[in-house]
């Protein structure tokens, strides 16, 4: 396992900025003056791949990609999309960045008040393609984009009809109908049972793969990481513990993970 | 002591700014019309009927005091005058707000703190568009334009009411109901409905967009929405009945 301690140098020289789709560099950020939640994080992801953000609850995963959706101004460092300086746009110059990343929310955080297809087709429907003569074509792709997820035959259900596991593949078919560069999935498969993990976990490789995106997965289920991950980066307490290719995981001791997860040392 | 002083600043401040941007971006990116219907039908039309109700009766139980209070000075035939400028200036705006502030207000609290709290208003950022714009503007504008006819109906109510249980005459009734639209009564009527309407809106959509705490801070929210309009709908009232007295007139 190599030191952890340097992370934020060894990326600066591993990664030059602006070749990446999504480039974090010794990032510090606190919700409350002086309790930091992210301590000098660095990463970077490129299209096409997978990065995985392990960690214990609390550990500030789900902070990291707040951050990158610019939701909040870091304290410290950059965070870069596709070398454009997202701590530096506001207003409508963030919305259009925000328009080429997707979010796939913990619980799906689909809109109640409308149906699977709606919540599929909303950003199509607000950003446009609202006329009349527009929707046939919404729902073209609304139907394409519910079959990638297996969930064509929900279009006109409520989301309340459905399972967990079903409202989290309609949040990521909401999210890719609009051809993001970046996927992040924000925990998306917590409390759901194996069989409907692998159904996500297999969804999302196929995404990936057919439209060549970025992905970032924040996930504490080891099973998910290793279903979908090419790189790794392992969060304790805001700080990066390691990060490096799945290969190089996967060749370190079988306990490593369990290790970090107890909050031993690695 | 200090920090409470500068924390309520720092809201009062959060809160003046709220309530600028999400009428303004109302106008700067107008809302689609069918978004403003679909408003003016939950606020004003499912509310008409409410309101209605509450202002028959309100009309009702006035005039059966009023009456016989004028009867003891003998000008029990001016009661339909004295229905009219109390539906006029204050009865209808008032019963209108509050029942506004029961029925919508606390439903756009607890609809889009719901939200919040499941991350559809982070969803809604996440997919490239404005939380304020989206949820609270459209709310804004549509209590606003729908209070309007709300509370000259709800005058009608009121007055309908009171000529019902009226031992008056019902011509003396109407023709003293008549006298009573002046521009100097009437022009309360014309403004308090914009103010209170917007302020129900800013109000509700605000709490709404700053709930926190799952459904607790839900819960905190309908109650903090409700208390707040209720105490702010009487102090406007009051400074309004000043400003629309001053100017045309006592």
């Amino acid at each position: 396992m190599p030191d952890p301690a340097p992370t934020s140098d060894f990326m600066k020289s591993a990664y030059p900025a602006g070749s990446h789709l999504v480039d974090f560099r010794d990032v510090h950020f606190a919700y409350n003056e002086g309790v930091p939640v992210i301590a000098g994080v660095s990463f970077s992801v490129t299209r096409g791949e997978t990065l995985v953000i392990l960690g214990g609850s609390g550990s500030g995963k789900s902070t990291l990609l707040r951050l990158l959706m610019g939701f909040y101004q870091v304290d410290r460092g950059t965070v870069h999309f596709e070398g454009q300086d997202v701590m530096a746009l506001h207003g409508l110059a963030l919305a259009d960045l925000r328009r080429r990343m997707g979010m796939v929310f913990q619980e799906g955080a689909l809109f109640d008040s409308l149906t699977v297809g709606e919540n599929v087709g909303y950003y199509l429907l607000e950003h446009g393609m609202d006329n009349p003569r527009d929707l046939p074509e919404v729902e073209r792709r609304v139907r394409e984009t519910l079959r990638l997820v297996g969930l064509e035959h929900c279009i006109d259900k409520m989301p309340g009809e459905l399972s967990g596991g079903m409202r989290r593949r309609v949040s990521a078919a909401r999210t890719i109908i609009y051809s993001p560069d970046l996927i992040l999935y924000d925990e998306p498969t917590t409390g759901l049972d194996p069989a409907t993990c692998e159904n996500i976990c297999a969804v999302m490789n196929d995404i990936k793969r057919k439209k060549n995106v970025g992905c970032i997965l924040v996930t504490h289920n080891l099973e998910d990481a290793w279903a979908v991950g090419d790189h790794f980066l392992l969060l304790r307490d805001g700080r990066t513990l390691w990060q490096g290719p799945a290969a190089e995981l996967k060749a370190m001791p079988g306990d490593t993970l369990m290790k970090f997860f107890r909050g031993e040392s690695l | 002591m200090f920090k409470r002083i500068h924390s309520f600043f720092e809201t009062l401040g959060d809160f003046a700014g709220f309530a600028v941007r999400s009428t303004y971006k109302g106008v700067r990116h107008p809302i689609r019309p069918v978004e403003l219907v679909e408003q003016a039908y939950f606020i004003g039309w499912q509310t008409l009927p409410v309101v209605l109700f509450a202002g028959f009766f309100a009309g009702l139980s006035q005039t059966l005091f009023l009456e016989s209070e004028l009867d003891a000075y003998g000008a029990k035939m001016t009661i339909g005058r004295v229905l009219g400028i109390t539906a006029i200036r204050e009865l209808g705006p008032l019963v209108v707000a509050l029942m506004l502030i029961g029925r919508v207000g606390a439903s756009f609290a607890a609809e889009i703190g719901s939200m919040k709290v499941n991350m559809q208003v982070e969803a809604i950022e996440a997919l490239g568009q404005d939380p304020e714009r989206k949820l609270a503007s459209p709310r804004i504008w549509g209590m606003t334009l729908t209070a309007l006819p709300l509370v000259l109906l709800t005058d009608l109510g009121v007055l309908f009411g009171g000529w019902l249980i009226s031992t008056v005459s019902n011509r003396m009734f109407w023709y003293q109901a008549e006298m009573s639209v002046y521009f100097r009564h009437v022009s309360s009527s014309l403004v308090k409905p914009f103010v209170f309407g917007w302020m129900i809106a800013v109000i509700s959509t605000w709490y709404g967009l700053r709930t926190e705490g799952g459904v607790r801070g839900v819960g905190r929210a309908v109650s903090s929405t409700v208390v707040t309009c209720c105490i702010w709908l009487f102090v406007v009232n009051a400074l309004v009945g000043v400003v629309m007295m001053a100017w045309t007139g006592f």
